[in-house]
């Protein structure tokens, strides 16, 4: 050591101690920037209480602003009228049941006559369609002022008469028209010009053709026709009555929600007066609160009026429930074909039902008090059991979440379905199967999957998956699956393969992690026991990382819950709980999700307003099932893991 | 082809049951593994195809440099009556039509499907500039905190706990925190505090009030930040325990304190693989829609963030009215609503009409993004081996 | 420390925003926004020189609560304004002021393969309402019928309720779009498809038109068309400035043929 750097010792000492010794306000610095950081970390718990705190915030008040509600809902007698209303829809069901069951039944008779009418009319429009432009500039000239030259117009008829020509030569006939028919109709498409106003002859003959045997067809089913015609129209008297009374009804809660309204606005009128400066604009408002007083109303002896036809309504009920007894007895039995009797059976096993909900509608009318207050228990129960999702509504708004809830569990689950043993197969190969080399192509893309961003796969579900699943579902081989053909390419299966995507890349490295913390002793042993590779997989290192990976399928399911513009996109935003009775193929029907509707209503609606709390209601149970998933996936890791130990 | 070769190995063994049985076990999880693989890569290249000729060009400068440097706007096609198609902007519309004349048919516009994706490339870029530097910052101090100062406890515990939690918040309900706390509580000064302001307390010369700070760029990024926040602090943490355990000893021994252990021998090894994790934060912030469609996004807005319109100054203005007004113009960025990419492709999946003419701006702006986001995820990942292999103690 | 420092950059921006006042700031309704109202600001900037616009276009709704919340210039809207948000407005001190621009008809449209071509007003009101599930109820061929309809805050959601459905609500079946252009996306690759449109959005690909009570959308007849409406510009008190110079040329000849040209109905068409 050299001589030189003796001198320096001391002054480290130095240093040193006199850091020791000083202070800021009595604190040590060491202590202070400790605490610097301490309070940084726990930004991440501050946040989280802070999420909760904002959200509830707004929230909250949704229970007293949506019983207020619910109270006017009430008072104004909107109830008295959906008491009866509500079972009188299930008439609606029941008709389109046998509207459905005399076209099932007409269809044999008619259904060539129309597919011929329907294809020549469709032809047609392709046949103008290819012609267009042709005949758009000789109508042009047509209208034109003064009218141009005759040479003119006779070039541009000549013009459209060859693109008519060509269109219809390139038209693609069906074989339901005969050689003879087709070369016929091929002429008068060739005809068409903007100066025929009638229909072609072949296409009237065609309609001619159809009205007979439609005609034909109800005269030999005369029976179901008038049983269903009187069916329709056995509630029409009651509507019209109920229709009245929802009139004044409504008319009565506009009136009660005006004269809140206007003295809500007076408050804040005069709120706003008081804060102003300016003496002008402060008489000003004053003199426009003086003026926003609305005139007290008395629901009471509005709603008296409704309850003083209780009487006339039951009798209208009854009337109601005989006439619609009495079509449905003189429905026939025989209906011709298979489809057409499963349709009557439906009408018929449901009405007995409707029926009996019509009586019970009928007693529980006087039974009805508009002066019961409306229970907090029962605002929160029209929450979270609420069957209806129903906003900017004329009549009445609700929120019942549980459509919303439905559908974003559907889609969960179809996504965690789908992603589960794909991820689990992937991580357990690339654990134990995969070559160095393959290693590195797969975790890098899996990896890469979690960084595409979830509206780019929206886009993609719009544009492209969805259009792919239509057309697969048209395959005629694959007819078998329950649901195919699709209807709707935005639906829930759509939207859960997207998801499934979106979740591999977590349950697979979480698995993987999983299958890396199997003790190495495990499959040392198993390996020196004589077991095969696959027996070492899937009875000895899959078996111990289960906790690992039901924890990451766990986590997955949280993910996917919580996506937002996959769903938005893709799922179709239909808010009413899927058809459950349509089997398996129930996952090709569209939905809406708890994530989506916070997305597309949160927008639109002005702060304060019972929307706008519901939606941070919504956005409440939502970071409450997020809570929920990750302490499941933790409580899940751990109890198997203290059962292995 | 597999089993073939196993033939030809004399040690392997007889092709029984159970061999074959393994082997086919095998296949069955290898094409499991790669249908992910195969899948992302359909994806892809099924936004390639679609969306490179929107970007690139065949010819110099090789890039549609139209569509990075312009903003959105309408499309116009106008038809002629021999059925031929023009598509150009507004300014070439008018020409178009005065060219034709007798022969012009039909105009069409379509929205957002002309210009470039200018503005919301930049948007993103700002919300993504306001959101890392947030996010980082609390970030690395909590990833300090956890991997230097804290024992173990019921804090260390519930820190940990809230962080787990945190990235399993669905980002739409981070977007409700950040419309109830940004846009409408955060602490603004103001003169006369709005009817909002849930507090306001006055200091004389003005009043802090807590009434919000709007839908902008901050609101957006501030809520991005708490995003992605637990993935910066989980990266930070990892880096900063990879440091290896003697740099610390070595550094108390020769009798640092605690804070000059972590600034001198702690922090600048771990600061490249710190850097390199939040690269992915930066994908993920880039990438979110949800937080920023109640905080910061706007669907169509026809100037940079930048371009604003300040009154003119004055011929003899002194310097510092200068500097106040390009002072003004700076923080003014920060504070107004932008374009967003992902927002921007939302609108275009959703509000305008799948077909040939819009394909180019929706394509072409997914390819784009996907681009960005690519590149990213790849540099963080290609860093992230190369320091492996340079940090290895 | 760190948001004190943001705060005070706030008030000094929100000070130099107050000042500036050339960006017309337009919110509201889909109809008008997506297409018209771009369209006359396109050529309005290019009429008048240093104007900027910045356009949004999510639902009626929205044109008033921005309008009540200083955050627009000029809300577009399909419906006129209700009660309650003309007071929520007054409560902010604003006068909304009402600028009837064009008129639009609400346009059934179907799937153009679909063979049904006109319905009965009733039977509208029975297909949106939900009552009438399978297009072999009403002559078409089987097959259970897919509504689709605007989303809630669309002022066209709540016109068509009250003008073709007597006030009913939507079926539980209907899926609610973000826009008109989604309405014909989706009605345009399903056979099963009916939904309303914009006038302007009428001659769309793969959709037809279809009639009520035999009366087909006509700009020459606007009056006789059941479903027809008139469409509102709102301002906050009466337009001054580039704001009244964007109306009048919106109320202008120019004016009048872009209208004509997005597919609505142009005041001085209507006389």
């Amino acid at each position: 050591m050299d001589s030189s750097d003796l001198p320096r010792r001391p002054e480290l000492r130095n240093l040193i101690i006199r850091n020791r010794k000083r202070t800021i306000l009595g604190f040590d610095p060491q202590q202070i920037i400790k605490y610097f950081f301490g309070a940084n970390a726990s930004t991440a718990v501050i946040v989280l209480v802070l999420i909760m705190i904002f959200l509830v915030r707004e929230g909250v008040d949704f229970l007293p602003t949506n019983r207020h509600e619910l109270q006017t809902y009430r008072q104004a007698g909107l109830e008295f009228c959906d008491l009866v209303d509500r079972p009188l829809r299930e008439h609606q069901t029941l008709s389109s049941s046998l509207r459905q069951c005399v076209s099932a039944a007409l269809e044999p008779i008619v259904k060539d006559a129309r597919e011929r009418r329907n294809a020549a009319f469709l032809l047609k429009t392709q046949a103008e369609e290819k012609a267009a432009r042709q005949r758009e500039a000789l109508e042009n000239a047509l209208e034109r002022e003064p009218p141009p030259a005759e040479d003119q117009l006779a070039a541009l008829r000549k013009d459209l008469q060859t693109a008519a020509a060509a269109a219809s030569q390139a038209l693609i006939y069906p074989s339901l028209f005969t050689a003879e028919e087709t070369a016929l109709f091929k002429a008068q498409l060739a005809a068409l010009s903007p100066e025929l106003t009638d229909l072609p002859p072949f296409i009237q003959a065609l309609s001619a053709e159809f009205m007979t045997q439609d005609r034909a067809a109800r005269e030999k089913y005369a029976d179901l026709v008038t049983a269903q015609e009187e069916f329709d129209e056995a509630p029409d008297d009651l509507h019209e009555l109920v229709d009245e009374l929802k009139e004044q009804a409504l008319g009565a809660k506009q009136s009660v929600e005006e004269s809140h309204a206007l003295a809500v606005n007076r408050q804040q009128l005069l709120e706003a007066a008081e804060t102003t400066a300016d003496p002008d604009e402060k008489a000003s408002l004053i003199k426009e609160a003086e003026a926003s007083v609305g005139e007290e109303v008395d629901l009471t002896a509005l709603t008296k009026e409704l309850t003083a036809r209780t009487g006339e309504l039951q009798t209208q009920i009854a009337a109601y429930v005989e006439s619609a007894e009495k079509a449905a007895a003189s429905l026939p039995d025989d209906v011709g074909t298979p489809d057409a009797a499963a349709l009557l059976q439906k009408a018929k096993k449901g009405l007995p039902a409707h029926v009996q909900d019509m009586r019970e509608a009928a007693t529980a009318l006087e039974s009805w008090r508009v002066d019961k207050p409306v229970s907090m228990l029962r605002v929160i129960g029209a929450f979270f059991f609420g069957t209806e999702w129903i906003t900017n509504s004329s009549w009445q708004d609700f929120f019942g979440f549980v459509p919303l809830l439905t559908g974003s569990v559907v889609i969960a689950l179809i996504a965690v379905f789908i992603a589960t043993p794909i991820s689990v197969i992937a991580a357990i190969y690339t654990n134990q199967f995969a070559t160095d080399r393959e290693k590195e192509l797969i975790k890098p893309v899996i990896e890469f999957i979690q960084a595409i961003p979830s509206v780019v796969l929206g886009f993609i579900g719009i544009s492209l998956v969805g259009d792919l699943i239509k057309e697969f579902s048209e395959v005629s081989w694959l007819q078998w699956i329950p649901g195919f053909p699709i209807q709707e390419r935005l639906n829930m299966f759509n939207a859960g393969c997207l998801l499934a995507f979106m979740a591999v890349p977590t349950m697979f490295s979480l698995s993987e992690d999983a299958l890396n913390n199997v003790p190495r002793g495990y499959i040392d042993a198993s390996d020196a026991l004589g077991a095969t590779k696959l027996q070492t997989v899937f009875r000895v290192i899959v078996p111990a990382g289960i906790s690992g990976i039901l924890s990451a399928v766990l986590l997955g399911l949280g993910r996917v819950i919580g996506e937002t513009m996959v769903v938005l996109l893709v799922a179709g935003n239909r808010i009413a709980i899927p058809d459950f009775s349509a089997g398996p193929g129930v996952v090709f029907q569209p939905a809406h999700t708890l994530t989506g509707i916070i997305a597309q209503e949160l927008g639109e609606v002005s702060r304060g307003s019972s929307h706008w709390q519901a939606l941070f209601m919504v956005g409440i149970v939502l970071f409450t099932i997020s809570l929920l998933v990750n302490w499941c996936a933790r409580a899940v890791a751990r109890r198997f893991e203290s059962q292995k130990a | 082809m597999k089993s073939k070769t196993d033939h030809a190995n004399p040690f392997a063994g007889d092709s029984t049951g159970i061999q074959k049985r393994e082997t086919a076990a095998r296949w069955a999880l290898r094409a499991g593994s790669y249908l992910v693989v195969l899948t992302t890569a359909a994806i892809m290249l099924h936004i390639f195809v679609k969306g490179a000729p929107v970007v690139f060009r065949s010819e110099w400068p090789f890039v549609n440099t139209q569509f990075l440097t312009e903003l959105p706007s309408q499309l116009h096609v106008i038809e002629d009556k021999q059925g031929r198609r023009y598509e150009t902007g507004v300014n070439g519309a008018d020409a178009i039509k005065k060219e034709l004349g007798e022969n012009y048919r039909s105009e069409k516009t379509i929205a957002y499907s002309g210009g470039g994706i200018l503005g919301p490339i930049v948007g993103t870029a700002l919300l993504v500039i306001v959101s890392v530097s947030v996010a980082l910052f609390l970030g690395v101090a909590c990833a300090i905190y956890l991997s230097e100062y804290a024992k173990h406890g019921k804090f260390l515990e519930l820190i940990r706990l809230a962080i787990l939690n945190l990235a399993g918040v669905p980002s739409v309900v981070f977007g409700l925190f950040g419309l109830g706390a940004f846009v409408l509580t955060a602490p603004v000064f103001v003169d006369v505090p709005a009817d909002r302001s849930v507090l306001a307390i006055p200091l004389g010369f003005t009043t802090l009030s807590f009434e919000g700070w709007d839908t902008c760029v901050l609101s957006g990024g501030f809520t991005l930040a708490f995003v992605i926040l637990p993935v910066i602090i989980t990266a930070s943490e990892q880096c900063l325990q990879a440091v290896p355990q003697g740099f610390r000893e070595t550094s108390m021994a020769l009798g640092a304190t605690r804070w000059q252990t972590i600034r001198y021998s702690v922090l600048p090894f771990a600061t490249p693989g710190i850097l390199t994790s939040s690269i992915l934060g930066i994908a993920r912030a880039a990438g979110e829609t949800a937080p920023i469609m109640f905080t910061a996004a706007l669907a169509f807005k026809d100037k940079l963030p930048w371009q604003k319109d300040l009154p003119p100054l004055p011929a003899d203005a002194s310097v510092f009215a200068q500097w106040e007004q390009s002072l003004q113009r700076f923080l003014g960025i920060f504070t107004e609503s932008v374009q967003a990419l992902p927002y921007h492709i939302y609108t275009l999946a959703a509000k305008i009409p799948q077909n040939e003419y819009s394909e180019r701006a929706q394509y072409g702006s997914v390819f784009v993004f996907l681009v960005l986001v690519a590149a990213l995820a790849t540099v963080s990942i290609w860093m992230r081996i190369h320091l492996r292999k340079k940090y290895r103690w | 420390m760190k948001h004190t420092i943001l705060a005070l950059t706030l008030v000094i921006a929100s000070t130099a925003t107050a000042l500036a006042q050339s960006t017309l700031r337009i919110r509201g309704s889909d109809t008008l926004g997506a297409k018209l109202v771009p369209a006359l600001a396109e050529a309005f900037k290019k009429q008048a020189g240093k104007v900027s616009f910045d356009i949004a276009a999510e639902g009626s709704s929205t044109a008033f609560t921005n309008l009540a919340a200083g955050t627009a210039e000029i809300g577009m809207s399909s419906r006129k304004i209700k009660a309650d948000e003309r007071t929520l407005c007054r409560s902010k001190s604003i006068t909304v002021n009402e600028i009837e621009i064009a008129w639009d008809m609400i346009t059934v449209v179907a799937h153009k393969n679909n063979p049904v071509s006109d319905l009965t007003k009733k039977q509208v009101m029975q297909i949106f309402a939900g009552d009438i599930k399978d297009w072999s109820e009403i002559g078409g061929a089987p097959g259970p019928i897919s509504v689709y309809t605007r989303n809630t805050s669309s002022g066209t959601y709540k016109d068509f309720m009250g003008m073709a459905m007597k006030g009913r609500e939507y079926g539980s079946n209907s899926q609610k779009m973000a826009g008109n252009e989604q309405i014909v996306a989706e009605v345009s690759s399903n056979t099963n498809g009916i939904g309303y449109v914009g006038y302007a959005y009428a001659g769309s690909k793969g959709i037809k038109v279809v009639s009520i009570d035999g009366s087909a959308p006509n700009p020459a007849a606007v009056k006789k068309y059941v479903l027809a409406r008139p469409t509102f510009l709102y301002t906050s008190g009466e337009p001054t400035g580039t704001i009244k110079e964007f109306i009048d040329f919106c109320r202008s000849p120019a004016g009048d043929a872009i209208i004509a040209k997005a597919g609505f109905v142009s005041l001085s068409q209507m006389k």
